[in-house]
């Protein structure tokens, strides 16, 4: 649906003229952004924190240095130890199921008037997946006004947990690298699924395939709580370009689970994978 | 006060009025018809005055007009703007019926801009905050190739434009659908064509244009900033006449000729655009396969039936189509479609009545697609209304207006069917939604002495939800609780309203007057809309169990005062209004085929405030206008920009507008108009932050910054052929120059990321579209 704003902005721009300007912002407060993740996998897990900056600054994100940060798990305080500028690691763990964690970050100065900031999410049932197939195809092969684009197109079956309210985000790796490394990427839906093939999902890259035949492709489907598909669909909105004639929703902040002024998410899953090798049919 | 005691108070008044006329003299009514002798065209607002008094009267929307005078012999004068102004002498002894053809001055050089009937009228008028335009003023206003009238009431004070390219206005501070616009009593609820450039009506058609701002009398409802009261002409019923024109951008032509003479008579006007075909030269690529034009057509017909009754008949239809491929291929086409059919009744020579039967439809239609896939959204929104208007006119001191109107609105939100090669259709139909909107009314125009005249009344509205439709329940954290089915005719939820009115004049002297006014209005249907670009796409839903029924106070006071023997007209008004229930979308809503589209508003207050300056030179070889607002508009939303208080995406504090015309000599003609006003509120980002490597922004205050403000000039010359006496055809050449010194004023602003480079660097882009457009037109009549 997101297509039709797109279509007004089209039609705008056949007939004016359109311009890059300087537009001035005023400075704003500089936030905490919070960007953490627990999940059931026994590794070391990682809370990345950073600043805001200037809505036109290209520079990477400054980085939160010599903050305390905690997590509680409902028995014991898992302390997450600075590794490198802004990047907060745990000793390895794996999260348990049905346990809440709540995160509390101390900073060494105050953003935004504050120090202190708390989240909390609860790890879920994981889903159980069963296998996947992976075959490449080609999409505009046959229409000799378009360029024709490689992908792979994969296809799953599993379980989801029918009796649990939950939502469902699933990361590929590509030979053990992870293809889905930024986030508008990964594949979130909100829908159990049961049994035979749920669906089918394609990524795809016009330069180069990602993907050719015998690689493997690795699925893995982080079961989190709905509230993280809300900031999902915010995140998207907001990192795309809005439909400026009025039927876009009003633009504002992605909501968050962090306390207080700061920005951002921490949530904990439970994932299953599951492996194939991609079949490539292009001949 | 209560709304009961706001009946008494009303009630007891009339009775009282009517108890006063016992006590006068031996009275009888002159009434008639005032009308146009070249074209046999009713006028409205022409004054019925008693020789050298401030007794009289104004004909009313259909030209008919009733005056009540004591036995005797009396001489009236009978004037309009334009016309030659006639003295009847009469004698009454018995009610007399008098009709009045107006001869056309030929001797008057000067156009008249914004029509004052009566050359004091601005002053006496109780109707504070109105303002009539004719169809010959708005084409003296320099255009972008086609006179419209919406573009030329942007020019008032108080009236502000929400985008270069949107036909919606905003007056007051509301919001476009909060202005209930009306062609011939329908009401048309987009009045857009080519996605805002023009509007819906097409000036060869229009009669009369009424534009009440928030000081709308009782008969009018249903929406809470303005009331445009659009009037189609009737046609010549005295002989065949016509007229027509061409321009860069369009071609129109309009036939009218009586079908028995005196009797009644018909009229056709069509209009059509190809800016298309003119796009095409500039551009290439997508543009050459587009198609890109919309045409109107209006047609009206009217016949009298003795001298009691009349009938009318009249249609308006209109289509824009938008088609383009690109990588998509995509249609697009809506339209307005409108039949209104009208009865005039004289019941007694003082007692007026009209009863229409309308129709009124909106329609989109959009589609894009390519060979393998292919989707298309359909939405419908149908109006049938019944209504009985009366105009009693009990004495020279009271005019009384009373009446009933049901509307049953039909709305289908959209209904979405997507096809793809290999696959099943599939279909997604918001569910229908239903109402009723009754009303009743009464008011009277009541002259308490030669300097005090008021004008009061009340208005009772009853919405009903109806069904077909399906009911969501929402607890207060706006999770659904409930839903349920309505079956067809089940009225599930009902409103009952009142909306009184009251408006004063006190005349200080024969040049002055101050005014004031208090008006309460109740809007049940509203637009989903988030921004004032404007799209044909219109998502209107209706008030529910869930969206009360938003409702608007407004005070104004005015001081009105002319000059230099009424050459020159001068008013300041000052307003204040506050609006309860007043919806907006909270953050990250979705607008588009939700059909849960009332759990994403969130319900507050607003309320605006402002002056309004108008110094108008309505006669003479140079005549024009220029206007002054200052105004705020605020709205404060809890669960909106975190509960604080921010503005209205329609607030422009400052706006000005400078219209002249100069006529140089009986052909040549000079005009332009200058306009400047604050850019209007939008939401920027402040701030920028990385999450999952996305670039995402972040923003401080919602309507936290201004788009830059904006300025233009527009020139024009008109040139009238040279007069052949022997001919009755008349035709003119019209140059125009739409942004004369090409301001770069951006339509849009977006935010994003850069395209173009691959290092993370976000950018603002300005989209400005028109820059010095140039018109050619040549219009005749005959």
């Amino acid at each position: 649906m997101k297509n039709i704003n797109s279509i007004f902005l089209i039609i705008f721009t056949l007939f004016g003229c359109e311009e890059v300007i300087d537009w001035p912002v005023a400075s704003d407060e500089i936030r905490l952004v919070v960007e953490g993740r627990i999940t059931n996998e026994l590794k070391t897990h990682q809370i990345k924190l950073t600043e805001t900056a200037d809505y036109f600054n290209p520079a990477a994100p400054t980085p939160v240095e010599g903050a305390t940060v905690i997590v509680f798990d409902g028995d014991n305080n898992i302390p997450f130890v600075e590794s490198s500028p802004g990047v907060y690691q745990s000793s390895p763990f794996a999260g348990e199921v049905g346990r809440t964690y709540d995160l509390s970050i101390r900073l060494a100065s105050p953003l935004a008037k504050e120090t202190d900031f708390t989240a909390s999410s609860t790890m879920l049932l994981p889903a159980s997946l069963d296998s996947m197939s992976a075959v490449n195809d080609i999409y505009n092969e046959d229409d000799p006004e378009e360029i024709p684009v490689v992908f792979t197109r994969l296809a799953f079956w599993g379980v989801g947990n029918l009796d649990q309210e939950n939502s469902y985000m699933a990361e590929v790796y590509v030979n053990d690298q992870l293809e889905t490394d930024t986030i508008n990427n990964v594949i979130v839906f909100g829908d159990d699924f049961i049994g035979e093939e749920f669906t089918d999902f394609a990524f795809y890259d016009i330069d180069e395939p990602s993907a050719t035949g015998g690689d493997s492709i690795t699925l893995v489907m982080h079961v989190v709580e709905n509230e993280f598909v809300d900031f999902y669909d915010q995140l998207l909105t907001e990192s795309e370009l809005r439909d400026p004639f009025g039927l876009s929703s009003p633009p504002a902040n992605v909501s968050t689970n962090i306390s207080g002024s700061a920005l951002g998410y921490f949530y904990v899953s439970s994932v299953d994978t599951v492996h194939a090798f991609v079949q490539d049919d292009l001949q | 006060m209560t709304t009961t005691n706001w009946i008494k108070v009303i009630f007891y008044t009339l009775v009282l009025l009517i108890g006063l006329r016992l006590s006068a003299q031996k009275q009888y009514a002159i009434s008639g018809y005032i009308t146009d002798d070249d074209t046999g065209e009713t006028l409205i607002g022409a004054t019925v005055q008693l020789k050298g008094t401030s007794r009289g009267t104004i004909s009313n929307v259909y030209g008919f007009y009733s005056l009540t005078l004591p036995e005797g012999t009396h001489t009236l004068w009978i004037s309009y703007a334009g016309f030659i102004k006639q003295e009847v002498p009469i004698t009454l002894k018995e009610n007399l019926e008098l009709s009045v053809n107006m001869k056309p001055n030929a001797e008057v050089l000067e156009e008249v801009l914004v029509t004052a009937e009566r050359e004091d009228r601005n002053v006496t008028d109780t109707n504070l905050g109105l303002t009539t335009v004719t169809a010959k003023s708005i084409a003296a206003i320099p255009a972008i190739g086609e006179a419209d009238l919406i573009r030329a009431i942007k020019l008032l004070p108080g009236v502000q434009t929400t985008s270069e390219t949107s036909s919606g206005f905003s007056v007051r501070g509301g919001s476009p659908d909060q202005n209930l616009i009306l062609l011939d009593e329908a009401i048309v609820y987009n009045p857009s064509h080519l996605l805002g450039f023009f509007s819906t009506f097409n000036n060869d058609a229009i009669k009369n244009v009424q534009l009440y701002k928030g000081n709308m009398p009782v008969k009018y409802g249903g929406r809470l900033s303005s009331v445009l009261d659009v009037r189609m002409k009737e046609g010549n019923n005295q002989q065949i006449s016509g007229n027509g024109g061409i321009s860069l951008i369009a071609a129109r032509a309009t036939v009218e000729a009586p079908i028995v003479k005196d009797k009644g008579s018909i009229i056709l006007s069509g209009r059509r655009t190809y800016a298309d075909l003119m796009a095409r030269t500039v551009r290439d690529g997508a543009v050459d396969q587009s198609k890109l034009f919309f045409y109107d057509l209006n047609a009206k017909a009217n016949y009298t039936l003795g001298k009691k009754d009349r009938l009318f008949v009249s249609s308006y239809s209109g289509l824009d189509v938008l088609e383009f491929d690109d990588d998509l291929d995509i249609s697009f086409k809506w339209g307005n479609n409108t039949v209104t059919t009208r009865w005039n009744h004289v019941f007694s020579p003082r007692l007026f009545a009209n009863t229409s039967f309308i129709y009124s439809k909106y329609k989109y239609q959009l589609g894009a697609g390519d060979n393998d896939f292919r989707f298309t959204w359909a939405s419908t929104l149908q109006d049938y209304t019944a209504k009985m208007d009366f105009d009693y006119f009990l004495n020279t001191k009271n005019n009384i207006t009373f009446g009933v109107s049901s509307i049953y609105h039909q709305i289908d939100p959209g209904t979405v069917s997507v096809t793809q090669t290999g696959l099943p259709e599939e279909t997604l139909k918001i569910s229908q939604a239903n109402s009723l909107e009754h009303a009743i009314y009464m008011g009277n125009e009541q002259k308490i002495s030669d300097k005090l005249s008021l004008n009061y009344g009340l208005r009772g509205a009853l919405f009903q939800n109806i069904g077909p439709g399906v009911e969501y329940r929402y607890d207060q954290s706006f999770v659904r609780t409930d839903s349920i089915n309505r079956k067809s005719g089940d009225v599930y939820n009902s409103y009952f309203r009142f909306d009184p009115r009251f408006a004063a004049t006190y005349q200080l002297n024969d040049v002055s007057s101050v005014k004031g006014s208090f008006v309460r209005v109740h809007q049940f249907l509203q637009l989903a809309s988030n921004s004032v670009g404007g799209t044909p796409l219109d998502v209107w839903f209706q008030s529910s169990p869930t969206v009360r029924p938003q409702v608007s106070d407004q005070v104004s006071v005015g001081y009105f005062r002319n000059l230099f023997g009424h050459k020159i007209e001068t008013s300041l008004e000052a307003y204040y209004r506050w609006i309860d229930n007043q919806i907006d979308f909270k953050d990250h809503a979705a607008l588009l085929l939700n059909e849960e589209l009332e759990n994403e508003l969130r319900v507050g207050t607003a309320w605006a405030y402002g002056l309004e300056l108008l110094i108008r030179k309505p006669t003479g070889r140079f005549n024009g206008w220029a206007s002054f607002t200052w105004s705020a508009a605020k709205r404060r939303i809890p669960l909106v920009n975190e509960g604080r208080t921010y503005r209205s995406s329609y607030e422009r504090p400052i706006n000005v507008s400078l219209v002249g015309s100069y006529k140089i000599d009986e052909r040549l003609s000079f005009n332009a108009t200058w306009v400047y006003y604050s850019g209007l509120p939008f939401t920027t980002p402040t701030g920028r932050l990385n999450y999952g490597n996305l670039i995402i922004p972040s923003y401080t205050e919602r309507n936290g910054s201004r788009m830059p403000n904006y300025h233009r000039m527009d020139i024009g010359v008109t040139l009238q052929q040279k007069k052949n006496s022997t001919s009755r055809l008349k035709g003119e050449w019209v140059f125009s120059l739409y942004n004369a010194y090409g301001r770069k004023n951006p339509n849009i602003i977006t935010f994003g990321m850069d395209e173009d480079t691959n290092n993370r660097q976000t950018q603002a882009v300005q989209y400005v579209i028109f820059r010095w457009v140039p018109t050619i037109a040549y219009n005749f009549r005959f």
